[in-house]
């Protein structure tokens, strides 16, 4: 695996493409930065086992983001199971905006109290700028149902942030 | 206070990405590595695990053909096993039937054989032809191995295997060491080994079984050295290949006899209306044998038939009566 994983440059090539707003959604999934280089380096691993099935270089953002999130809900699953006591939010970051990084904090503390599901299309749309259409490839369903989990999420995220008093 | 158009992640989206596609593939790498390792090692576990068990069935479930090695054969004559087997000591002459034990005292598991027995009837002896050789599994080389190599005081053994599901010939020697001879899948042992002319060459115990009690089927075969008869002892098994002759011994009576302190056999028969002309003895192939009989009636109906046998055979008893009928039966001496 790990020559073929160094050795194979078209597999490279689409991952280099699409591989910060992998770390991006991973990072913004997970609670800590381990975790999400956890997440990400699985889903390379998964990714290159059936890289040759992918014909379509085009759809390589959907058929890594479609492993990503089955492996991060197989985790949640295996967390809820195995570890149901709640963990430290990691607020290490390589950023070096204080201001900015408070506030992003503020957001990744929020998101975690969304469900998995909401928080998912909330990174997929509002945050990586992805259509209706390709996230429902990625999670299944319709887009009117989609849509309506969207808005169910951004008034939890609004919820979560302000602690529930939204004067707007 | 957010207001609905405003955006959420765009603080997010500011945040520099800190984990570069370097550090991904060497976090892939190193995952997958770790689980290689995991896998070999599982696999390294499931061989030792699959081959320890597989040797502990193997060591719990063998009857020690090391033993065999340890403990050479002993070669001997079959002349010499006959003059051994015509002087069986003075525990065959003891005076009553199925009393005595003629076992090792070192193989607490085989009962007691019964001195003498008679059947009402006399069988045809089957000749095996290759069929019944093969149903029966008739390995005359190994039958002739335990002649060469028992000794007097020896007993052979049919233990039935039941891990392997085979049955194995162990020859027990006198002072208790065991030796495997040979192993086949379970099938029908003899009781006996025969000459045509009746001499025992050995008897074959049942380990865990009740010994013998007949009916017998008796089977021919040729060896190396000329034929050879092997007395099977009827079961479901030997019905099955051997039906008529099964049948027909299952249907005879067994007659009472016993073994007297002067060596000889006395069987009781009933005498029934006719009276007897002659008794005289044969060996299984027909041939007479001079051995000396007196018969004696008694008040209760029945014949006392006196052999000057006592040593371990096989033969015919045949009864002519008055009026020209002849009756035969099977007189096994043990």
């Amino acid at each position: 695996m790990s020559n073929s994983l160094r050795n194979d440059p078209a597999f490279l090539e689409a991952l280099a493409l699409h591989h910060d707003d992998l770390v991006r959604f991973a990072r913004s999934l997970t609670r800590s930065r381990d975790d999400a280089q956890d997440l990400v380096a699985e889903t390379i691993l998964k990714a290159l086992e059936s890289w040759h099935t992918v014909r379509d270089t085009g759809a390589f953002r959907v058929y890594v983001f479609r492993i990503a999130h089955r492996l991060y809900m197989r985790q949640q699953l295996r967390r809820r199971l195995f570890h149901p006591w709640p963990e430290d939010y990691d607020t290490t970051s390589s950023d070096p905006l204080p201001d900015v990084m408070t506030d992003a904090t503020l957001i990744r503390e929020a998101m975690q109290k969304l469900p998995a599901r909401h928080r998912e299309c909330l990174i997929m749309v509002d945050l990586l700028g992805w259509s209706l259409a390709e996230v429902v490839e990625v999670h299944g369903g319709t887009i009117g149902g989609l849509k309506a989990r969207l808005f169910r999420a951004r008034e939890a995220l609004k919820n979560a942030i302000t602690g529930g008093h939204d004067d707007h | 206070m957010i207001t609905d158009n405003e955006d959420l992640f765009s603080d997010l989206r500011l945040l520099p990405v800190d984990i570069t596609l370097e550090q991904s593939l060497a976090r892939a790498e190193a995952i997958d590595a770790r689980r290689r390792r995991v896998r070999r090692i599982a696999i390294v576990i499931g061989i030792l695990v699959v081959t320890g068990s597989a040797l502990l069935t193997y060591l719990l479930n063998d009857d020690s053909t090391v033993t065999s090695v340890e403990h050479p054969p002993k070669p001997e004559t079959v002349d010499q096993y006959h003059r051994n087997v015509l002087d069986p000591g003075p525990s065959a002459s003891l005076p009553t039937e199925l009393a005595v034990p003629a076992s090792s005292s070192a193989d607490p598991v085989l009962t007691p054989r019964p001195q003498a027995r008679s059947m009402a009837s006399f069988l045809a002896i089957v000749t095996a032809d290759d069929a019944i050789r093969n149903e029966l599994a008739i390995d005359v080389r190994s039958i002739e191995t335990i002649r060469t190599i028992i000794s007097p005081g020896d007993r052979v053994v049919a233990v039935d295997n039941l891990g392997k599901r085979e049955t194995c010939i162990n020859v027990t020697c006198a002072g208790g060491d065991m030796r495997n001879i040979v192993c086949t899948a379970p099938i029908p042992s003899p009781v006996r080994i025969t000459l045509p002319s009746g001499g025992v060459l050995y008897d074959i115990d049942r380990l865990g079984l009740p010994q013998d009690r007949g009916p017998y089927v008796a089977v021919r075969t040729s060896g190396s050295r000329g034929d050879l008869i092997l007395w099977y002892q009827v079961d479901k098994v030997l019905e099955r290949i051997l039906p008529e002759a099964s049948k027909e011994s299952s249907a005879q009576q067994t007659l009472h006899s016993w073994l007297q302190p002067d060596s000889t056999t006395v069987i009781e028969v009933p005498t029934g209306k006719r009276p007897w002309r002659s008794v005289t003895v044969h060996a299984p192939d027909g041939s007479a044998l001079s051995i000396p009989v007196q018969w004696v009636d008694h008040s209760n109906g029945s014949t006392h038939v006196h052999l000057k046998m006592s040593s371990p055979a096989t033969h015919e008893i045949r009864i002519c009566r008055a009026n020209g009928t002849t009756e035969r039966f099977l007189h096994v001496v043990r």
